[in-house]
Order: C-alpha cells, then sequence, then structure tokens
C-alpha cells in the first residue's frame, strides 16, 4: 500500500515536472476561407484535404516522454511484482533509508506475497529481511504470515531511565536485532476486525553507538542502572493482537474510532532474568467537522511492561517517548521506562485536497513500573504541521513541535497517528 | 523523419484550422447561400485508424499545473447562428418537445440484459466492483455496482447521466439498471480477470461469489447493477478536450475551441459530473465504406450528482480542483473561516442521494476535479449555449428520468429531482444575465417578433428593447444604419430591397447594459431568411 503510495507521488511529481515544462500545442484557428459557393463545401473541402494526409494518431510529445519515463524508470523503481526500490523499512531516527527488493504479489493466484530486501540509511543503519504472507485464505478471514528480519540500527540515542532523566545525558548505543516470526491472523466482518497469533524469536544485541559527537551509552550508564546494557538475551516471543476498526471512510480522514491492543511475551532463553509481557492498548477517534473539512482526532496510547519478581526489562525494549509519531516536541527516545502514556490532540484542516494543515499537542508520561500509572511528570509540547494527502492517507508530513526542550522539525513518510510499530 | 512527420503535421493542423473556420464566416462574404448550416458534412473515414490512449496521471497532472486563465478565443464548429451543428460530436435534439417516454428512453435501443447473464470477465481493481457479462442474445454489457455505504447511488448516477446528456444531444452508452438474482447469473468456462500484477487468470467460481458478497441487496435479497451496453467493436480510444485527432478526416476544430465540448461544462456543473477527462471519453469507427465515421461518446456518470463512484462525492469536488489553485488564506484562518458550501447540509438520511445539493451551487465558478482544457476556455457565449441545452429540460421531464433511477425510496426522487429544478434554474439565471437572451427571431407581417428567454422562465421582467435596423451589405461585410427605435415593425426603406439582400437589427435593452444582440436576415422570395446572430456578452465580446 504504501508503496503504492510511493509511486503514485513520484509519478505525479514527475508528471508535473515534464507537464509544466512542455507548453500546450494549441491549434489556433482563424477566420478565413478562400471563396466558397458554399459553407457546406469549405468544410468538406478542408476534410476532403485532411484525408489526403493522415496520420496515425499520437499522443502529445510531453505525453510520450512522460510515458517512457514512466515505464522504463518509474514502474521499475516502484514496480509492485519484481526487483524494485524499497524507501524506509528502518526504525525511526535511521534517516533517509534506500535498497534493493524484490516481490512477488502474484503467487498462488495472488494469495502468496514474498518480498525480500535490503536497505541502508544515510546514518549507516542497515536492515534487511524476507517474508511470505499467505492471504485471502478461507473467503478472505485468514492470513498466515511468517518472516525474518535483521536490524542494525547505529546510533539509538539513550538518556537514562525515567522522567527525570537529563536531556544532557545523551547517549547512543547500536541495537541489532534478529527477529524470525510465525503468525497467523484472522479478519472478520468485513476486515473491522482482525484478531491474530504472532509466535517469534528476538536474538538481541547492543553496543557502542555509531555517534563520534555523543557519548555510548557505556560510558554514561551501567548494567546496574540500566539493565541489558552489558548482558543481552535472546528471547522466544508470542504475542495476541487484536484490532477494532469502527471507523469509515472519509474525505480527508477516516471517521470514528479505531482500537489496537497487542500483548507481548517475552521469555528470555539466555537465563538472564528478563521474562516480562508488554501491553500495548491504543484509541483513535477521528470526529469530523464541516462535512468532513476539518477533523478534530484523540489518540490515547498505553504501552506497559510487566515483569515478575526478580526480573527486569531490558533497557532495549523498553517503552519510549518522544520523537515524530508520539512527543513532537521532545528528541526521538527522550524517555524511557517500564510504562509510557501519552495523549494526543490535533486539529486539521483541509488547504485542498491534497494538502492539510494541523495544530496538535501531545502529553504524555513515564513510569518505573504498572503502579505507578498516573499523571504525574507528565510532558507536554505543541506544534503544527502540513501533510500531503492523498485522500484520507497521509503521504508525507511535515511537523514543528515546541516543547520547554526546545524545537523539533519532522519530516516522515507515516501518519501521525498510525497503527503500532513493534520494535521486535 | 519523426521530426519532419511532426512538422509537417503541426503545418497542416493550422491549415485546416484555418479552413474548418468556414463554419463560422469566410473572408469573401459573412453569409454563404447556404447559411446557417444544420448539418457539418463528413467524409468518410479511413480504414486502420489507431487506438489511442490517454496517460491519467499525465493528463491529471499537466492540466493541473499547466493551465492558467488562458485569453478568450471564439469558439469554432457553429453555424452563423452560432449554434452547433449535428455531427459527430453532437445532435440538437428539441429536449422540449420530447415526450416523457423519449426522455425515459433516452438512446437505448437494445433494452436491458435479458436473463441468463454469462459472466465472461471480471476486473479485481479499480474504484468499484465490476464485471462483463453476455446476455441471452449474446449481447456484452459492463456491469458495475454501488458501493455498499450508499446503495442505489453510483449505479443511478450512470443511467441518469447518460440519459440527461442524451437527451442534451451528446452521444452516450445505452447505461440500463439490472437487478437480479444470483442465480441467474452463470460463469463463463472461458471467463477471465485481470489480475493486480497484470496476469489474465481464469475466473473461478469462488472469486465471482467474493465479487457478488460485495454487492448490496436489495431488499428482496435482487442485486441491483449498472449494465452499460458494449459500444460497437471499433474502438480507438478516447477523445481529448485539447487538439484534434490526426487520423480522423472530419475532427478540424481544436477541441478546446468546439462550443458543444465548451457548453458541456455547463451541462456537467447542472449534473455534477465532476470527474470531466478525457479517459471518460471513446472514440469509435462506426459504418463501412463510404459511411464510415468516427462517432465522439461521452462515458461514464458514475461519479454524477452526489456520487462519487465508490463514496459519497467529497463537498469540494465542484467547487475547488484537486491541487491548484490552493486557498492559502485557510493557512493562517486555521481553518475558522468556512465557505457557505463547507456547512451545507447533505441528506444523510437517503444514502442513494450521496452529497448533492443545490445550496450555495454557482454555475459559474463550478470546477471539474482539475481543469479541462475545453470548460477552462468557455466564454459567456458557450455558456449560454449550455444553459439553453439544460433550460430546456422541464420539470416533468427532470422526474421522467429522475424515475429512471428505479430508487425504492419515492423521496430520493422527490429530492433529486427538486434539487435538477434548482440547479438548472440557477444555472439560467446566471447564464442568461451574462448575454441577452433573446431567441426564436422572425419577421413575420413586417414586424419582428422574439422572445426573451430570462422573461419567459421569469428571471427578469419584461422589458422595452431599442432596435436599431440596418442594411447589412454582404459583400462588402459593411452595415448601414437605418433607424433606431423601440418599434418591431421593419423600415420602409426595407420595401425596395431586391431578393438576395440583406437587413439587420442591433437589440440592446437599455443604456448601460452593454449586452445587445444582432441579427440577420436574407430577403428570400417570400419571406426573410434568418441566416446569423451575434451576441455581445456583458463583459466578453463573443
Amino acid at each position: 500500500m504504501r508503496a503504492r503510495l510511493y509511486r503514485q507521488f513520484t509519478t505525479l511529481l514527475m508528471a508535473s515536472g515534464v507537464a509544466v515544462s512542455l507548453g500546450a500545442r494549441a491549434q489556433d484557428a482563424a477566420v478565413s476561407t478562400a471563396s466558397a459557393s458554399s459553407r457546406a463545401q469549405a468544410v468538406a473541402d478542408a476534410e476532403q484535404e485532411k484525408a489526403k494526409h493522415l496520420v496515425p494518431q499520437e499522443p502529445p510529445r510531453g505525453e510520450q516522454k512522460f510515458d517512457h519515463i514512466e515505464k522504463k524508470i518509474i514502474d521499475r523503481l516502484f514496480n509492485a511484482n519484481g526487483p524494485s526500490l524499497k524507501f524506509g523499512g528502518l526504525p525511526t531516527g535511521g534517516g533517509f533509508s534506500l535498497g534493493p527488493q524484490y516481490t512477488r504479489q502474484d503467487l498462488l493466484a495472488d494469495h502468496l506475497t514474498s518480498n525480500t530486501y535490503a536497505v541502508g540509511s544515510t546514518k549507516k543503519w542497515y536492515g534487511g529481511g524476507s517474508s511470505l504472507d499467505l492471504h485471502d485464505l478461507v473467503n478472505g478471514h485468514l492470513e498466515l504470515v511468517t518472516d525474518g528480519a535483521y536490524e542494525n540500527a547505529a546510533s539509538v540515542w539513550y538518556f537514562g531511565e525515567g522522567p527525570n532523566s537529563s536531556k544532557d545525558n545523551k547517549t547512543d548505543f547500536r541495537r541489532e536485532f534478529t527477529t524470525p516470526h510465525f503468525a497467523g491472523l484472522g479478519h472478520f466482518f468485513d476486515q473491522k476486525l482482525t484478531v491474530g497469533y504472532i509466535l517469534g524469536g528476538l536474538f538481541a544485541h547492543v553496543g557502542p553507538g555509531d555517534l563520534s559527537s555523543t557519548p555510548t551509552t557505556e560510558e554514561r550508564f551501567t548494567e546496574a542502572n540500566t539493565p541489558g546494557l552489558v548482558q543481552q538475551s535472546n528471547f522466544i516471543t508470542g504475542t495476541t493482537t487484536i484490532q477494532v476498526d469502527l471507523s469509515r471512510v472519509g474525505f480527508s480522514n477516516p471517521e470514528g474510532l479505531q482500537l489496537e491492543a497487542d500483548d507481548s511475551q517475552f521469555f528470555d532463553q539466555s537465563g538472564h532474568q528478563a521474562n516480562f509481557h508488554l501491553l500495548q492498548t491504543q484509541a483513535t477517534y477521528y470526529l469530523p467537522l464541516t462535512n468532513g473539512m476539518r477533523t478534530l482526532v484523540f489518540r490515547l496510547r498505553n504501552v506497559t511492561a510487566f515483569a515478575g519478581d526478580n526480573q527486569a526489562v531490558p533497557f532495549y525494549l523498553q517503552p519510549t517517548l518522544g520523537g515524530p509519531d508520539d512527543l513532537r516536541g521532545y528528541d526521538r527516545y527522550r524517555f524511557y521506562a517500564n510504562g509510557t502514556s501519552l495523549a494526543t490532540a490535533e486539529y486539521r484542516w483541509s488547504i485542498s485536497q491534497v494538502l492539510e494543515m494541523a495544530i496538535f499537542g501531545d502529553g504524555g508520561n513515564v513510569y518505573q513500573r504498572p503502579g505507578l500509572i498516573g499523571f504525574r511528570n507528565l510532558r507536554g509540547d505543541g506544534g503544527f504541521g502540513f501533510r500531503i494527502k492523498n485522500k484520507q492517507l497521509s503521504v508525507m508530513r511535515f511537523d514543528i513541535g515546541f516543547s520547554p526542550e526546545g524545537v523539533r522539525v519532522w519530516f516522515v513518510f507515516n501518519d501521525a497517528f498510525g497503527k503500532f510499530s513493534r520494535i521486535f | 523523419m519523426v521530426r519532419i512527420q511532426r512538422c509537417f503535421r503541426q503545418v497542416l493542423a493550422h491549415l485546416l484550422g484555418l479552413a474548418s473556420a468556414g463554419l463560422t464566416a469566410c473572408s469573401a462574404q459573412q453569409f454563404l447561400p447556404d447559411d446557417p448550416v444544420t448539418r457539418t458534412p463528413e467524409v468518410a473515414a479511413v480504414r486502420g485508424a489507431n487506438a489511442q490512449s490517454i496517460n491519467a496521471l499525465y493528463d491529471f497532472a499537466r492540466n493541473s499545473f499547466h493551465y492558467k486563465s488562458p485569453v478568450a478565443t471564439d469558439s469554432l464548429g457553429i453555424s452563423t447562428l452560432g449554434e452547433v451543428p449535428d455531427s459527430s460530436w453532437f445532435t440538437n435534439r428539441d429536449t422540449s418537445a420530447f415526450s416523457i417516454a423519449v426522455v425515459k428512453k433516452g438512446g437505448r435501443v437494445h433494452g436491458a440484459p435479458q436473463p441468463p447473464y454469462t459472466v465472461v470477465a471480471a476486473k479485481t481493481e479499480g474504484v468499484s466492483t465490476g464485471f462483463r457479462i453476455r446476455d441471452a442474445r449474446g449481447l456484452l454489457y459492463f456491469v458495475k455496482a454501488d458501493p455498499p455505504s450508499n446503495p442505489e447511488m453510483a449505479t443511478a448516477a450512470d443511467v441518469l447521466g447518460a440519459l440527461f446528456l442524451y437527451a442534451a444531444g451528446y452521444n452516450v452508452p445505452e447505461n440500463y439498471l439490472l437487478v437480479g438474482r444470483r442465480e441467474e447469473f452463470r460463469l463463463s468456462q472461458e471467463a477471465t480477470f485481470q489480475s493486480t500484477y497484470g496476469k489474465s487468470r481464469r475466473l473461478t467460481a469462488d472469486q465471482l461469489r467474493q465479487i457478488f458478497d460485495r454487492i448490496p441487496r436489495e431488499g428482496d435479497d435482487k442485486i441491483r447493477l449498472m449494465a452499460s451496453l458494449s459500444l460497437p467493436p471499433k474502438i480507438v480510444g478516447p477523445f481529448r478536450y485539447a487538439g484534434v485527432r490526426s487520423d480522423d478526416p472530419n475532427d478540424l476544430v481544436a477541441h478546446e475551441r468546439r462550443r458543444d465540448l465548451r457548453g458541456l461544462a455547463v451541462l456537467f456543473a447542472w449534473l455534477n459530473h465532476t470527474d470531466a477527462k478525457g479517459d471518460n471519453s471513446l472514440d469509435t469507427v462506426e459504418g463501412e465504406g463510404e459511411d464510415a465515421r468516427f462517432v465522439h461518446h461521452l462515458l461514464d456518470f458514475g461519479d454524477c450528482f452526489g456520487s462519487d463512484s465508490i463514496i459519497a462525492k467529497d463537498p469540494r469536488h465542484g467547487r475547488e480542483y484537486v491541487i491548484l489553485p490552493m486557498t492559502w488564506s485557510r493557512t493562517y484562518t486555521l481553518g475558522l473561516v468556512a465557505p457557505g458550501w463547507e456547512t451545507v447540509h447533505y441528506p444523510q438520511e437517503m444514502k442513494a442521494v450521496g452529497d448533492f445539493t443545490d445550496v450555495a451551487f454557482d454555475p459559474l465558478a463550478w470546477k471539474p476535479n482539475y481543469p479541462n482544457p475545453a470548460f477552462i476556455e468557455m466564454t459567456p457565449l458557450d455558456g449560454y449555449w449550455g444553459a439553453k441545452r439544460v433550460m430546456a429540460f422541464g420539470d416533468e421531464q427532470i422526474r421522467a428520468i429522475v424515475e429512471e433511477g428505479q430508487f425504492q425510496d419515492p423521496k430520493v426522487v422527490d429530492y433529486i429531482t427538486k434539487v435538477l429544478e434548482s440547479r438548472r434554474d440557477t444555472i439560467g439565471r446566471a447564464w442568461f444575465r451574462q448575454v441577452l437572451p433573446l431567441e426564436r427571431f422572425q419577421i413575420a407581417d413586417d414586424h419582428l417578433t422574439f422572445d426573451d428567454l430570462a422573461v419567459q422562465y421569469g428571471f427578469a421582467p419584461s422589458s422595452r428593447y431599442q432596435l436599431t435596423w440596418f442594411v447589412w451589405h454582404n459583400e462588402a461585410q459593411q452595415k448601414e444604419d437605418v433607424s433606431t427605435s423601440e418599434s418591431a415593425a421593419l423600415p420602409n426603406t426595407f420595401d425596395s430591397l431586391a431578393v438576395g439582400s440583406y437587413i439587420g437589427c442591433r437589440i440592446a435593452r437599455e443604456p448601460g447594459d452593454g449586452r445587445s444582440v444582432s441579427i440577420y436576415f436574407r430577403h428570400e422570395r417570400d419571406n426573410w431568411k434568418l441566416v446569423g446572430i451575434s451576441r455581445i456578452a456583458a463583459e466578453h465580446r463573443g
């Protein structure tokens, strides 16, 4: 879906460029003929004359050039069924990423999609993966997915745990995750309800970050205050997921309620006492105003990790706040803890059918253990943004967030209120 | 070689453009003996015409970014009365005289598909559910369904749009409603569908069942579809709203200067047919040998009225282009200053209507989804021509066509009829202010008579007119004023004019009203024949 949007967007940019560069070939017609005995005769003579010199119909020159560009370049770059380029595919903070991918969507009578990719980013983050997605089984109700991926995030920021971590303690670490998954998903009520279970494995490795300008996490923090910093575990994971989409299609945004919940069990296979489970819940409500030309959007999100006695949640799997998708006035990964709460509101208004503006406010906090959930240590921000739209989807987003910690500018290719993104 | 061919084509196009203007006037004399022509002569189309396609994205981007406000140009391909002669594009149909039965039938001669229906192909992508069927007679129909959110909306729009545009004079396919039971549909053993990734695959019963599952059901478990009869087999692709076809000998006038295409904007505004792109048209070659002609059709009316085919129409459609120009003032007003059309109430309780209203409808500012080269060049005279087509529909005719939508709720018929009547009148008021709307000129018993459409339709009170009579010297193209008065009687000096002489009269309403109409008559043996009408619009000289 995203690839198709990129393709359409890129194609549109190319088309507009070619279109603007070439003038119209208007065929002016003035009022004049040689003396003719009748009006009908004059026209018939002209038609007979043209009939002598007919040539095959061709598109205008600019359109021919565009056709050529589309077939030879754009279709190849964004080929949905074969080799193409993959944009994105790395966690937030990796910078602009790009790489080759090979996709087949026509296998088993279009029921099997395979995808293999490798991407690298401007910040030297790398990743690669392969997946098989058997979909539209049992009348569209069943989907079976298996995938394996490797991800090397070279410089993830870490400021310490808890709400009082200092901005000045900014460090970075390298996070390498290798993950296989096997998922079974059921889709019901015209895709409005999705339930599923995902069995997976996580092989984690953490090392010094890549940024020379920032101290590495190991230089500022220890295993004692940052569990998992020295000893990483391998996990078996099991995620139960449920998504309820009670919204309907709107003109600029969806209209209605979307609910999402994931509960992931982490079974430590390395004996490092890192067994826990992670509960993520999110509710998003889109309230259309003035025939959908304006929208109020509200989102509540809570992510809490539950660890048993003598168990700890590794810092690299802790929930975080900060960045373009939650607290937009703060750095990415600004706050780490075992629990995060977030409330966001946006007022969006349409400038045109392809451009929308928004003003937003984000508020949230982090807490050390489930019992501390509440409104302590709230952090807030506000800001505004522009969104390039394709009907109700945001293709590109430009947000500016203001907070006590400064101004943050985000230019990202996703929706501010997107679905959960799992890092494991 | 290609460059030489291109240059040759350009030069030829200009030459032919000059010649084609013969429909409007000739240099030696303004009026020719056969003026006004009522039918454009057409020569045989040659065989082997190429099918063309339009790159939808290029067309969208080029027209969105390229077209600004062009310099106003006169329309071509019109008679000396300013009317569009019959041609392979347009047929003058006396809509106001059509009986109810005739408007309901439209151009439909083959009838709705007859069961059983054999599904021969399907589409699995695109904006709406669709497939192709052959009926019991072997006729091929393209079939589309309604979105589940708005039963009856899109199928009715496709049928009604075709009926209105046919009655107005355009070529359209035969669109029918097909209400049937699933058991009446059979799957052909050779049925195929085009997969999303371009491969042609055999259509299975399971896939067909899934397609049917997406189609809304009527109360008695029947399904409702729109079936469009396939056009003749020689299809040569859509026409463009600019330029001419280089392989059609009869296509002499640049399409953006055709009055029947410029004025179409007014009809589309009436019907709210915003998807006014070249891709929603189709050229066919019909007839054989000397009778072969390119025929130009309008297609795909599923986004008329309140429908956008798969969803109710976005309120912005018809008011703003998709991209440019943007209303930048909204950036700093936070969208708090809403234009009237944004807060319009739509009949949410009638899903079959979609978002269709007469409130805040401005026919002079109406826009398709993106700039259409012909529409953007429309002059007040083109708009006036289009408005006359719209005003020709009477209340009963509108209702009769809307009833062809076979809506289950009679309130839907009432609502759409009422909105169309209101939009029609709004169009009449707006365009009849741009041009002095005088029609049906006649000289009888040495007196001139005519009708003022604004008065006739109740848009303006009756008025007095200033008539300036003149003798028209056709060879020299000069006029010689004779008298000015409010009298409709011909000046006595005209009694001495010989057969073949021309006279004229400039009619204006009152000083200060920039609009006027000049009419020209030729003295024939026993009468004065109207041969020319020239109008000056309020703001634009047409």
